[in-house]
């Protein structure tokens, strides 16, 4: 064998290579990304959505499951609060534009890192039951849940999906107008804002019920929530890993434009965050309909938020049901995941119907019979026995998309409609609540699983009647601001 | 002047030796499935091969997802050893083989200029040969999923040692026998082929002949040398199943199949790493703007693993009462393979060094593959020390080392051939993107799955048992979440294969641009 260097060859010219693919909604490579972003997006949602049964079966109760619960809003709440305080102003636009100028590169690691952090997250959430046996470690398994939880909430912060439905029952780190997201993008109109909301929501709702689809199957066939979740869990730190390779090996090329350019948190380094006194000047600035409707939309929010961790307790422990189907019967903590489905089923459903109901109803009707409706559902769940009107019930708690737009603190993504009229109460159910005031607003949620999981411990029905009460409190306010004369719309 | 080449090469015929379908008259359907074209023959065992492989890859993720709890809270230990002995079983004779010789049909007789293989017929036969092989290897799965009374999936493990093998009564046993008698037929008809194809057939003289085609040759050698002695075994063990002949059972007999299985076994595993390397020797220098470094080296560390590789068996029996002086000289043997593989592994890196590298999906899998190579191959030489594989055989410090051997390595080979070659099997170009998608996918997926199998492996967590400690639970959840991974990034081939034979580019007759080059091209 010689030693002497090989002199390279005089034809070493680059090769012809093939040529990518012409971009296009159905570009195949935006169609891996975001197959895997949403089913990501599915599998870590019906993951908490069973996670209090998991920390159930590990012998946990429902106030240590409200406590993990509130834990991580609260994480969400501090972390996009000092990445992206920018937005006190208000002036999504400003902040939005002062975000693209960041660059692609740490808008790029943002992404992939958010979906990382989600991956960490899901498999010490898989092995959280051993992973102090192995590793000698003395947090038990409750303390590597909690870490699961905090590492999952890099994805509700940052995550390039994270503004998909369901908003109102979570955190999420805002979006502003330049943080467009792989969904946004596979819409036709992406420039279209109330669109983009929709697409979000269908495609979300989507996501959700392919999720509940995965968990059903899995508690199915390995016939404990145990494995199931395990199994669930476990799948979804794989796709949420081949999610962040995904959107590593796509990089920030012309070629896929889907690829959101998450905010950098570098943009709002060293603004303050919202102050008690700027919320109280917020509250204060805003006319007494105005504030009603905010607070009432908040109160509807802070029962779903409170109850919804302790649907799966209720109707795998307190009313389980069970179901046959040609033959087999699916054990209650397996339907579970039909009513998720049915669930995500009536937001699809909700979605589509909301550009027509906002145009053809009243909206104040609307909006107070959607939330009334909703808030009927908790009391409801609990009165309900047979599988059939429980999957209603679910099917009418993922209806509430269709007054998502009309609802002011739902979020970045409820967005105005083109037709506001300029009289009070249509701006009161269109335009979102200052940014102090969703601060606010988000703080207060914090605690609602926490406190719904004290009531829950107290007696299921406590949770849910209060979960109930509140809500409809809600209504209250919201009434308070609609006059509801005559002809007036 | 390089042969002409489009997707219908073996149609228009003289590229590939298919003068009986040039023809006008219609011929007759079984004519059409013998009277075919090298590289139409090539494509055939490359798509039963990639059917097979997705099999085999479905009973590793179900595997897998068997190992998620550390108790067996809804399957039986008998499903658990039955996709362990199915997967390894698929994998090897149902898609690493045939993959093999898939490429070199497509390839070795353009590469030697001959105009057909020859025996073009024989070559099609052991083809059509392993349709009913896999029917019967796999009976045991399709029978328990159409219900057939008394077929039930085979646990036995895919060594099929006695007494189980022969105890087992199961008739999807003599099924999965049957199968295998019928893979070592085809394969040792196609390996005749393929040797008596490049010594008499070749047009060019053998200092020409590339390193590619050395590998095949020398890896067809060897299964004309090695298969017959598994169909022997096969036919030995089905005879003593049926008929009791006592020469599988009792005190000896289990240690006769031993001998007999890994004097087969271990050149199989060579048989299938050859040409993979020829692969990688092939390949590399294309996107590293240079020569192949050291292709004499290459050509004959080729022959000299091929010779090795049939003295080693004994290292399959370090655990099996082997006296000192015996153990001593396998151990010895085994290291010394290190050699020519070590020799190899140089040429590689010389050709990479200083090159102007491009980062093309089959360069990368390339390099991946070589990677993996190192890891799988040093792994490999802790194994062959006598007092070290004592304490590992047993444990999945095994599974991780040749995974990564053939699944790193083997598996991704394959994967940077399928991507180069990939205009000449279809006549279209593949998605960049989505095959570099695809490697990456792959190359995480091997690192998270082995590397964490390797993990417990030190841990000397015994292999092929269906439960095990709980303290273990995370890093098997972690090799479980790899295997996914991999599984996904398979599905981006299948998608990209799918979209590029749909809607792909035509890539045209010389697509690298290698025209002009020296001898490698001559495949184009």
């Amino acid at each position: 064998m010689t030693t002497s260097q090989p002199q390279p060859q005089s034809r070493s010219r680059s090769r012809p290579q093939p040529r990518p693919s012409p971009g296009g909604r159905f570009d195949p490579v935006r169609i891996v990304l975001l197959v895997t972003l949403v089913t990501s997006h599915g599998l870590i949602r019906i993951a908490e959505r069973y996670f209090p049964e998991f920390l159930s079966a590990l012998g946990y109760g429902p106030i240590v499951t409200g406590l993990l619960v509130s834990t991580g809003l609260g994480v969400t709440v501090v972390v996009t609060a000092s990445a992206t305080t920018g937005l006190n102003s208000g002036d999504e636009a400003e902040t939005g534009d002062r975000n693209a100028e960041t660059g692609s590169l740490p808008a790029q690691v943002i992404a992939v890192a958010s979906v990382l952090f989600a991956t960490l997250g899901l498999f010490v959430w898989t092995g959280a039951p051993t992973l102090d046996t192995l590793l000698g470690t003395p947090l038990s398994a409750l303390g590597w849940l909690a870490v699961g939880v905090v590492l999952l909430q890099a994805w509700h912060s940052f995550g390039p999906v994270r503004t998909l439905w369901p908003i109102d029952t979570r955190i999420v780190g805002r979006k502003t107008r330049s943080t467009r997201t792989e969904a946004d993008e596979f819409t036709p109109s992406g420039a279209d804002r109330d669109h983009d909301a929709r697409a979000g929501t269908v495609i979300g709702a989507l996501g959700i019920g392919a999720g509940a689809l995965i968990v059903t199957a899995a508690i199915a066939i390995v016939g404990g929530v145990k494995t199931g979740f395990s199994i669930v869990a476990a799948t979804g730190a794989s796709i949420t890993l081949v999610a962040a390779i995904t959107r590593g090996v796509v990089g920030d090329t012309d070629r896929l434009p889907l690829v959101g350019r998450t905010e950098a948190p570098s943009a709002a380094r060293g603004r303050v965050p919202d102050s008690i006194a700027s919320v109280r000047r917020a509250i204060a600035a805003l006319s007494d309909r105005r504030r009603w409707t905010i607070t009432g939309d908040a109160l509807v929010r802070l029962a779903l938020v409170g109850s919804t961790p302790y649907l799966v307790l209720l109707f795998v422990e307190e009313q389980p049901l069970s179901l046959s189907v040609g033959g087999r019967s699916l054990m209650p903590a397996a339907l579970f995941g039909v009513f998720v489905l049915a669930e995500a089923g009536g937001a699809l459903l909700g979605a589509i119907a909301a550009p027509w109901l906002v145009s053809a109803v009243d909206r104040r009707w609307l909006l107070a019979l959607g939330l009334a409706s909703v808030s009927l559902v908790p009391m409801a769940l609990v009165a309900a026995s047979s599988v059939a009107i429980v999957a209603l019930l679910f099917a009418v708690l993922g209806c509430r998309t269709a007054i998502e737009p009309l609802r002011p603190t739902v979020g970045p993504t409820a967005r105005p409609s083109h037709d506001v009229s300029p009289d009070a109460d249509a701006t009161a159910l269109g335009l979102p609540p200052p940014e102090p005031l969703l601060t606010a607003v988000r703080v207060a949620l914090v605690p609602a699983p926490f406190v719904g999981g004290l009531l829950y411990a107290i007696h299921p029905v406590a949770a849910f009647t209060v979960a109930t009460t509140v809500s409809l409190l809600g209504v209250r306010e919201l009434l308070r601001s609609f006059s509801f004369e005559r002809g007036s719309n | 002047m390089p042969l002409p080449h489009s997707s219908d090469d073996d149609d228009a015929g003289d590229a590939d030796g298919t003068e009986l379908e040039t023809t006008s008259e219609p011929v007759e359907t079984g004519r059409r499935l013998i009277a075919v074209g090298h590289v139409r023959l090539g494509r055939w065992f490359l798509v039963f091969a990639l059917v097979m492989g997705l099999w085999g890859g479905l009973d590793a993720v179900l595997l897998r997802t068997t190992l998620v709890t550390p108790t067996l809270d809804h399957w039986s230990a008998d499903v658990y050893s039955s996709l362990f002995t199915t997967h390894g079983l698929t994998m090897l004779f149902l898609f690493a083989v045939p993959a093999i010789w898939g490429y070199a049909y497509a390839t070795v007789p353009a590469l030697i200029r001959a105009e057909r293989t020859a025996f073009p017929a024989l070559a099609a036969t052991a083809f059509w040969l392993q349709i009913p092989a896999a029917i019967l290897v796999r009976a045991g799965t399709i029978g328990s999923a159409l219900d057939v009374a008394g077929l039930d999936p085979v646990a036995i493990g895919w060594t099929l040692y006695p007494p189980m093998s022969v105890a087992s009564s199961n008739p999807a046993v003599d099924a999965l026998v049957a199968g295998l008698l019928l893979v070592a037929i085809s394969t040792s008809l196609t390996a005749a082929n393929l040797v008596v194809t490049v010594c008499h057939r070749r047009t060019i003289p053998w200092s020409d002949v590339d390193t590619f085609t050395w590998t095949v040759v020398t890896s067809a050698a060897m299964a004309v040398v090695a298969f017959p002695v598994l169909a022997g075994s096969l036919a030995l063990l089905l005879l003593e199943r049926a008929a009791g002949v006592g020469l599988l059972v009792g005190r000896s007999g289990p240690m006769v199949w031993l001998n007999l299985f890994w004097f087969f076994a271990h050149p199989l595993v060579y048989i299938l790493v050859l040409p993979p390397m020829g692969i990688a020797s092939h390949v590399l220098p294309r996107f590293a703007g240079r020569r192949l470094f050291g292709r004499r080296s290459v050509v004959y560390s080729t022959f000299a693993i091929g010779i090795l590789s049939f003295t080693v068996w004994g290292h399959h029996l370090f655990m099996a009462g082997m006296g000192v002086s015996v153990r001593a000289v396998f151990m010895f043997v085994t290291l010394a393979v290190a050699v020519p593989s070590s020799a190899k592994l140089c040429t590689w890196l010389g050709t990479l060094w200083g090159g102007a590298i491009q980062h093309t999906a089959p360069m990368i899998a390339t390099i991946a593959a070589i990677a993996f190579f190192i890891v799988g191959g040093v792994t490999g030489v802790f194994l062959a020390v006598a007092p070290i594989n004592v304490l590992y055989n047993g444990t999945y410090y095994v599974v991780a080392h040749f995974h990564m051997m053939l699944v790193g390595f083997v598996a991704f080979t394959l994967v940077a051939g399928a991507y180069y070659w990939f205009p000449l099997l279809t006549g279209r170009w593949y998605d960049p993107t989505l095959a570099h998608l695809h490697v990456w996918l792959t190359i995480v997926g091997i690192i998270v799955t082995f590397g964490a199998l390797f993990v417990v492996g030190f841990a000397e967590l015994p292999r092929r048992i269906a439960t095990y400690p709980p303290a273990f639970a995370p890093i098997h959840q972690l090799a479980t979440v790899g295997a996914y991974v991999i599984a996904v990034g398979q599905l981006v081939f299948l998608l990209n294969l799918g979209r590029s034979l749909w809607v792909g580019e035509h890539a045209g007759d010389d697509p690298w641009n290698l025209a002009d080059e020296p001898s490698h091209a001559r495949e184009w």
